[in-house]
């Protein structure tokens, strides 16, 4: 999956699940559609969406330059944080503020009013000069503590005030994100699910239906689809564009590839003898 | 002084700002409330307080009396910034 904020893959109030989302963002030249909008939210906790990848590109778990997310942790005031971001790169900054109610202009759903936000601010020398925490595109990026890279906040939102000591940025309680969207950073242990998806069996082993004589009746029983392949566990955080950079999604960065329940296929293979045990199985239960 | 408060200071806070935030962002010009590090002119210290920030400071006497923050909510500093509205960062 990939992870980034509602006004970088969602963006509009039409928006709905299923929508493509090309990567790099339209911006910055992409047009090769990388996944499709899955689970999207705006409200007074995030501004958070989660995209499945549709295979066309190879991916890691990786945040360019900052290595694996180890997990999650809320921030505190003066934890020392860093991000990777698609307009100003790999920047470092500390927890200034948090427990942050703010009102944002989203100009087509309107003004949000945030509630339990927290602000960041460039580290030490401060105020910073000729230093951005933060710019427009870097929306979507993962805030870690940077001494355990334990994610601790959504980058979604800064200030456009050329003063120095104004510097900052703004991100949504990470934990917070992940439990309504369901995902994790970690690898997601794989849960099987034999019902899911169905297939016919009679399609794919005519020989079985011929032997016990079906006729007209074709069964639909609960086998996973071969054909459906369960998703391998990455090997490593944002995709990498042709020039090694994390690109854009739509105009931002797409934080880190990570996991949801739903990744898992678990299908796995079934031979045609268990198939047939299966059969008889479901056959004697229905003349019962 | 070290930049990192204590936990219990911010949880003071956190339990303060809770009960005015809400009352407190409706009123005029304000941008952010939060428990913050405060600052001793540009640089953040280790004490925690409360910031409002607004888009216009005035003085006390140019307030109305009823929008006018206090100084602090019970041990708890309050402190008032000018600051422009943060802005989705979109490319």
């Amino acid at each position: 999956m990939i992870l980034s904020n509602w006004h970088v893959l969602a963006g509009a109030s039409a928006a709905r699940a299923g929508e493509p989302i090309v990567q790099p963002g339209s911006i910055d030249g992409g047009t090769e559609t990388v996944a499709t909008l899955t689970r999207m939210r705006l409200d007074s906790r995030m501004d958070a969406a989660v995209a499945t990848l549709n295979g066309v590109r190879s991916h890691t778990r990786d945040i360019l330059g900052l290595g694996t997310v180890s997990g999650m942790e809320a921030a505190h005031l003066g934890m020392q944080v860093q991000k990777s971001g698609r307009t100003t790169a790999i920047t470092e900054g500390v927890v200034d503020g948090v427990s942050m109610s703010v009102n944002i202009n989203y100009g087509d759903p309107g003004v949000v009013s945030f509630t339990n936000q927290i602000r960041i601010v460039p580290l030490p020398p401060w105020p910073a000069v000729d230093t951005e925490v933060s710019q427009g595109g870097d929306s979507g990026s993962i805030w870690l503590n940077k001494a355990n890279n334990k994610a601790i906040g959504l980058h979604f939102a800064g200030e456009n005030d050329p003063t120095p000591s104004a510097e900052n940025a703004i991100c949504n309680p990470i934990e917070a994100v992940a439990n309504e969207l369901n995902f994790s950073f970690l690898p997601v242990p794989c849960k099987p699910k034999p019902y899911m998806p169905y297939f016919d069996i009679c399609e794919r082993f005519p020989w079985i239906c011929r032997q016990f004589d079906f006729g007209p009746f074709r069964p639909r029983l609960p086998v996973p689809d071969p054909r459906f392949s369960p998703v391998d566990t990455p090997p490593g955080g944002g995709l990498r564009g042709p020039a090694g950079g994390l690109q854009s999604a739509s105009e931002s960065t797409m934080s880190s590839a990570v996991h949801a329940d739903g990744d898992c296929g678990c299908g796995g293979a079934i031979d045609e003898r268990e198939l047939a045990e299966l059969i008889a199985m479901y056959l004697e239960a229905r003349r019962r | 002084m070290s930049t990192e408060p204590d936990p219990a200071s911010t949880e003071a806070a956190q339990s303060a700002l809770e009960e005015v935030a809400q009352e407190w962002m409706a009123r005029s010009g304000v941008v952010s409330v939060e428990v913050a590090r405060r600052r001793d002119g540009d640089v953040p210290t280790g004490e925690v307080g409360i910031r409002v920030t607004v888009t216009n400071k005035l003085a006390p006497d140019d307030v109305p009396a009823d929008e006018l923050f206090p100084e602090s909510l019970g041990d708890i500093p309050v402190d008032v910034v000018e600051g422009r509205p943060p802005e989705p960062q979109l490319g």
